[in-house]
């Protein structure tokens, strides 16, 4: 009888039955499921099965899940989701376009955060609602070319992504005055060999709060107040190249796609369900407005600062933003919030990215050939299920 | 890619450029799954949300155009 009714449909009925009783419901593909979880546990992760309360999720994907998201768990998804923007990439391009343009982005800025509200409040609910991730939704939605190609350009970003951290990892370091070459490398071999790294990535979160000092450099450092609200408020827009090449990398740096299907991928793993949504609903909007908030008032006390001094050429550079708070110390302070939020993310995204393949390759055969170097490249992420563990992802995650 | 000599800063505004690229992609995405009452049920999109998403993934696809038709043009040493 339950695959009669429409998959959406199904969800809402399991949505309200027992977990327990909807996990084995759940799947009309129960023989085939079977299988995957057989191979799944003959690769040794039967343990967590057993283990955690009820869930829709099969126990190694729980754990994989959980991986992602237990660090995070006492915030909201929403919170998380939208600060991971602002990390390497983010903190770059606002002090650019403070740098290069003062105030006058700022306006752009407001427009990116409805365009981000809305993005992030779309996902959650698509996460809420059906409990699945997007990358799942799109494979089921759309036709396997399509699927495949929006995977393929959440690849092409998010190696992107992967790169800035590293890059941003690189820069922090610079300010310490260690040599890119040596750090950078340092940096990969660390995150290759150690794999996990559970406390240091604690301490990078600690690091990474060095950027709320940004709020408190804007008023201290007593910016234009009047430019300040005029160029929020009233709409303009330079017709220039530079311009537009920031304005895009704004968008792209605010609205990261990876940021979408984290907050997807959180709502439904925690099991976020309609009743739960309204609450979820304020936590995704809360979250993007608040990042925004701190991205504003990092373009604003770098305009402050060096704002009209042209493109902006260094980390160094980049940090005298925050001589109002913590005057010698500022390029400290910068160098411990950008490690912080780069590493952080260089964790992360490589990890958002596996996902999205994993389950993309889930869909055919011929696919999983195509990307099949991605697990050397997603190799240098850390915690990523090792090439052993690789097939039994591809399995498990074919049937959620 | 990293350890390439150098502007950092201009690698890092570069690779949040190609996002800015993708952004307005999956952004249609979403917007599509989000509009589809046989997933979300009672929970769709509005009229109202609908108009105001869709015009903002309009607004940032076109910028995201732009940028991308400047780049190719400079490559080709057009523009």
């Amino acid at each position: 009888m339950l695959e009669e009714l429409g998959r959406s449909q199904r969800q809402e009925l399991l949505a309200a039955l027992e977990p327990e009783a909807a996990a084995d419901a759940l799947d009309p593909r129960n023989s085939t499921a079977g299988t995957h979880r057989g191979v799944s546990f003959a690769d040794g992760e039967s343990s967590d099965a057993s283990s955690g309360g009820p869930h829709r999720l099969s126990g190694a994907q729980r754990l994989r899940r959980r991986r992602l998201v237990g660090l995070f768990g006492v915030l909201g998804p929403g919170i998380i989701a939208a600060n991971a923007g602002n990390d390497a990439g983010g903190i770059a391009t606002y002090a650019s376009v403070g740098s290069q343009f003062g105030y006058r982005m700022l306006f752009v800025m407001v427009l990116v955060t409805v365009a981000l509200v809305i993005a992030q409040e779309m996902s959650a609910r698509l996460g809420a609602y059906t409990g699945e991730g997007l990358v799942s939704l799109i494979r089921e939605q759309f036709s396997l070319r399509v699927g495949a190609f929006a995977v393929a350009c959440l690849l092409v970003a998010n190696v992107g992504l992967v790169v800035s951290e590293f890059a941003g990892i690189g820069a922090a370091f610079e300010l310490f005055g260690v040599s890119r070459y040596v750090s950078i490398a340092v940096a990969i071999w660390a995150v290759v060999t150690l794999g996990s790294y559970r406390y240091a990535e604690r301490v990078f979160l600690l690091l990474s709060l060095a950027f709320l000092a940004y709020p408190v450099a804007v008023v201290l450092g007593a910016p234009a107040w009047n430019t300040v609200v005029a160029d929020t408020v009233f709409p303009h827009l330079l017709a220039t190249r530079t311009f537009m090449l920031l304005a895009v990398a704004l968008i792209g740096t605010t609205v990261t796609p990876y940021m979408q299907l984290y907050q997807a991928a959180a709502v439904a793993d925690r099991g976020i369900g309609p009743d739960e949504y309204p609450a979820e609903r304020i936590d995704a909007v809360a979250g993007s407005i608040f990042a925004n908030l701190i991205s504003m008032a990092i373009i604003v006390a770098t305009a402050a600062a060096i704002g009209g001094s042209g493109a902006l050429a260094s980390a160094k550079q980049a940090a005298t933003a925050l001589k109002p708070v913590a005057g010698p110390a500022a390029t400290a302070l910068f160098g411990a919030g950008l490690l912080g939020a780069s590493a952080l993310a260089a964790a992360v995204v490589p990890l958002a990215t596996a996902y999205a393949l994993a389950k993309a390759v889930g869909v055919e055969r011929s696919v999983s050939r195509r990307f099949s170097e991605a697990p050397l490249f997603l190799g240098s992420a850390p915690r990523l299920p090792s090439a052993r563990r690789w097939p039994s992802l591809l399995a498990t995650s074919s049937h959620c | 890619m990293a350890l390439a000599p150098g502007n950092l800063i201009a690698l890092l505004i570069n690779t949040q450029v190609l996002n800015g690229i993708v952004t307005p992609i999956i952004l249609g995405f979403i917007l599509v799954l989000a509009n589809r009452p046989s997933l979300l049920g009672d929970a769709v999109n509005g009229c109202m949300f609908r108009k105001l998403a869709a015009a903002c993934v309009f607004a940032v696809g076109l910028l995201a155009a732009f940028v991308m038709v400047q780049l190719v043009l400079g490559w080709l040493g057009v523009a």
